[in-house]
């Protein structure tokens, strides 16, 4: 019984999670503390979304707290054409400088989950020079669809391209955590061909994570691209100590990604090549920190070549220069060698720690101290979010059948308003939009096509949401110059407290088309967005004939 | 004991790719089909719960697969794979070129001459796929910076047609880049052949083995770093701040509170 329990003990330290794995997990948690959206199915729409997160984590996830940098460098690049996109370039080079590809070794939740899938027992596919030349792809996918298509459609429609058409995580992390929520029956009148294609594609990558070690990744995540460019300047991360290093190569080959050297650009400093080093020449850069300048004793150079250590297997003439090497131990024994025993003082019989001892137990305090402010900030974090933040208010009596809330909104180009009740001869069509929503901005057409048929028989008044991001009436003059439809601004209500669009319903989906009939009697409220002029023919004349 | 566990993981490894690559084209199947059913609305909850129960069991099986499997590896763990270092051949060979003394015998000379060669179809090789890469980005670079090919009416189709030009030249270059690859490898082991054949003719009057002393890589050089890292950070800290007062962090949190409805791929 006891030798049992033993061996469960022993399969539990040798199987305890790496720190790398926990501060893995952590990012994950911190990135997503809003647990509360995944109960309410709503997106987080605090404050701290102004802020982009290191890693990959989609800011439509329900759980979401900060920003994706894709996707705010994609957006940002849609809109170069009235904001010069500082912000996100600022904040990608202060990161990649600080932590550089790091953040794919520790705070990705998208490696993260890639590298828990690939713990699954299949064969796996081995790199090589394939799987080298395949890892540049993932520049000409952040060159085409993370710089060049948003910038051609700059000024004309907002279009991040990577996310629309590739992005796995936003279809795993976004879609499926909304579409699980019971509350989110409406967003699945949304699916169609886009998400099928996604859906493919998530299959497809989680697939390949299973068989490539951090499939994703390696050939394909844009954001580890441009991380890879500060490989050279990050300050954390680790490097060769080339006075140690014999260029035995085992680190390349301990190495699952694609590096040509220990801290190249395809590197994501997970440190699994120091286990391999057999002269520990591989540190981490910054390791100089927790050490002083008189603690740094550096070993004396190996007395013997280590060539005296290594024994070739199998060797022949042909494959002499691919003989598989075994590294002694010995050899890493002479450069290192083990900490001087302690020494007592003769005299006062004290003991003395040496310099090792001194920085061992100054490291110990600092990784206390880290873990202890990471702990407290994960767990008021997590307070915050879910028991302090008060999500955005919804007006109630929204739903089809109910009687529409009277509203008055200021009306572009004109110093006239539009009120609700004072329109009642017709059916209203009430469209949300913003400049920043592509969807939006695509259907505002059709329903000019659809205006200009049965005009005489509806009001329709697009209402462009409270968040602003550029003049709304240049933008309406350049793109929808002789629209007859009324466009108009969203404004806080006297009598709800609250903008039109909260009080029909709306949290954070864009856009949403609701349609009241002559009575003030909501027949229609859907976030629903139309791909033709016929789409709202179809929908809206029968109610006509009603 | 060692043999039959092998045996028993290879015919499980096999078992369990099968399995997982016919439960990932069930999922794919079945959202082709409600794609292709035609319904006025494609997708429901029922709808979607319908069709992942008729492809249940199958899942259930691929997870119990997974779990089977992790307990097997965990009772008899698979052995600690050796590691294989690889020889620099490049390394080797520019270490043999300068043991070779200044006048060598006709016959090394021969030797030496057909090793030239062989570096010189390695150079061809390498200049022909940058040739190709840089053709490839021309092109690219022509067709993506064309506004005419970015028309707003038809998105999903402008970006179709650019990712069909840029296609192709991605596959031509990484076909171009393995085929470099192998030749150069194949290239090297000759070169590597005669480089030794000619050492080996001219033993006694050997240059002695000089240290390769290489020039510090400029970004391995300390002084240039540090000033590259303050130079980015002061960069970095100012557009940030530029980007805080010319509204790039609203524009952020607005896009951030807002579902992406077509990010998730919804649309």
């Amino acid at each position: 019984m006891k030798n049992f329990f033993a061996k469960i003990k022993d399969w539990f330290v040798k199987h305890k999670p790496t720190k790398r794995r926990l501060i893995q997990v952590y990012a994950a948690l911190l990135y997503n503390a809003n647990i509360k959206g995944f109960v309410t199915g709503n997106i987080y729409q605090g404050a701290s979304k102004q802020f982009c997160l290191p890693g990959f984590n989609c800011y439509s996830c329900p759980g979401a707290v900060g920003a994706c940098p894709l996707g705010s460098l994609q957006n940002a690049l849609a809109a170069s054409k009235t904001t010069v996109p500082s912000y996100i370039f600022g904040i990608i080079i202060l990161f990649g400088l600080t932590l550089g590809r790091t953040i794919c070794g520790f705070l990705c939740p998208a490696g993260l989950a890639q590298e828990l899938l690939y713990k699954i027992k299949t064969p796996k596919v081995k790199k090589s020079k394939a799987t080298y030349v395949l890892s540049y792809l993932k520049y000409v996918i952040l060159a085409v669809f993370v710089v060049l298509i948003p910038l051609m459609y700059s000024g004309v429609i907002p279009v991040p391209a990577f996310c629309k058409y590739i992005c796995p995580v936003g279809t795993a992390e976004g879609a499926g955590g909304l579409l699980a929520n019971p509350n989110n029956d409406d967003l699945f009148t949304l699916l169609g061909g886009l998400f099928t294609w996604k859906f493919i594609l998530l299959v497809l990558f989680i697939v390949g994570s299973i068989f490539f070690f951090r499939f994703f990744c390696r050939f394909f995540c844009p954001l580890g691209a441009i991380y890879g460019f500060f490989c050279k300047l990050a300050m954390i991360g680790v490097k060769i100590d080339k006075d140690k290093c014999t260029d035995c190569g085992l680190c390349i080959s301990a190495c699952k990604m694609d590096v040509r050297k220990v801290g190249d650009h395809e590197c994501i400093h997970c440190g699994a090549c120091m286990s391999a080093c057999p002269t520990k020449a591989i540190v981490w850069k910054g390791s100089e920190m927790f050490l002083k300048g008189s603690d740094c004793n550096t070993p004396a150079p190996l007395s013997k070549p280590l060539s005296e250590f290594l024994k070739k297997t199998g060797t022949t003439e042909e494959t002499q220069e691919s003989a598989d090497v075994d590294i002694s131990m010995q050899a890493s024994v002479e450069i290192n060698p083990a900490p001087v025993q302690m020494q007592e003082n003769a005299v006062t019989a004290k003991v003395v720690p040496t310099v090792a001892e001194r920085v061992k137990k100054r490291n110990k305090t600092l990784e206390i101290v880290a873990w202890a402010t990471a702990g407290v900030v994960l767990v008021s974090s997590l307070v915050y979010y879910n028991f302090i933040h008060k999500d955005a208010e919804v007006g109630e009596g929204y739903e089809v059948g109910c009687i529409a809330p009277d509203f008055t909104v200021d009306v572009y180009g004109s110093d006239e308003n539009f009120t609700l009740s004072e329109n009642k001869d017709k059916l209203t069509v009430v469209n949300f939009w913003a400049t920043w929503c592509t969807p939006c901005v695509a259907e505002l057409p059709y329903f000019e096509e659809f205006y200009s048929q049965y005009g005489d028989q509806v009001n329709l008044v697009a209402i462009h949401g409270t968040a602003v991001t550029e003049d709304v009436d240049a933008f309406i003059a350049e793109k929808f110059s002789g629209y007859e439809i009324t466009f108009a601004q969203d404004a806080v209500q006297a009598e709800t407290e609250m903008n039109v669009y909260n009080t029909y319903g709306g949290v954070n989906s864009w856009p949403t088309t609701v349609i009241i009939d002559e009575d003030g009697v909501i027949l229609y409220n859907s976030s629903k967005s139309f791909h033709s002029a016929q789409d709202l023919i179809d929908l809206i004349v029968p109610m006509l004939s009603e | 004991m060692k043999e039959k566990m092998r045996t028993v993981r290879l015919i499980y490894g096999i078992a369990f790719s099968a399995l997982t690559a016919a439960v990932a084209a069930l999922f794919i199947a079945q959202v082709l089909i409600v794609y292709n059913s035609g319904a006025e609305q494609l997708f429901t909850r029922e709808i979607v719960g319908e069709k992942l129960l008729e492809i249940l069991a199958p899942c259930v099986l691929w997870i119990l697969a997974i779990i089977g499997g992790l307990v097997v590896w965990n009772i008899h763990p698979d052995e600690e794979e050796k590691l294989h270092a690889e020889k620099d051949s490049k390394k080797t060979l520019k270490s043999l070129q300068s043991r070779l003394p200044d006048t060598l015998a006709e016959e090394s000379q021969t030797l030496v001459e057909q090793s030239k060669k062989w570096g010189m179809y390695r150079l061809i090789a390498w200049l022909t796929y940058a040739a190709v890469c840089l053709a490839g980005v021309i092109v690219c670079t022509v067709y993506m910076v064309n506004p005419a090919h970015f028309k707003a009416d038809n998105i999903n189709g402008e970006v179709t047609a650019a990712v069909l030009t840029v296609l192709p030249w991605t596959i031509g270059a990484y076909c171009c880049a393995l085929g470099v690859f192998v030749f150069e490898n194949h290239a090297l082991q000759q070169q590597l052949a005669l480089m030794k054949k000619a050492v080996a003719a001219n033993a006694k009057n050997l240059k002695k083995a000089v240290e390769q002393t290489q020039k510090t890589p400029l970004f391995e050089n300390k002084k240039v770093v540090f000033g590259v890292r303050i130079g980015l950070i002061a960069v970095g800290i100012t557009l940030f701040v530029i980007g805080i007062f010319n509204g790039g962090l609203n524009d952020v949190l607005v896009k951030a509170i807002n579902i992406c409805t077509e990010c998730i791929g919804l649309g």
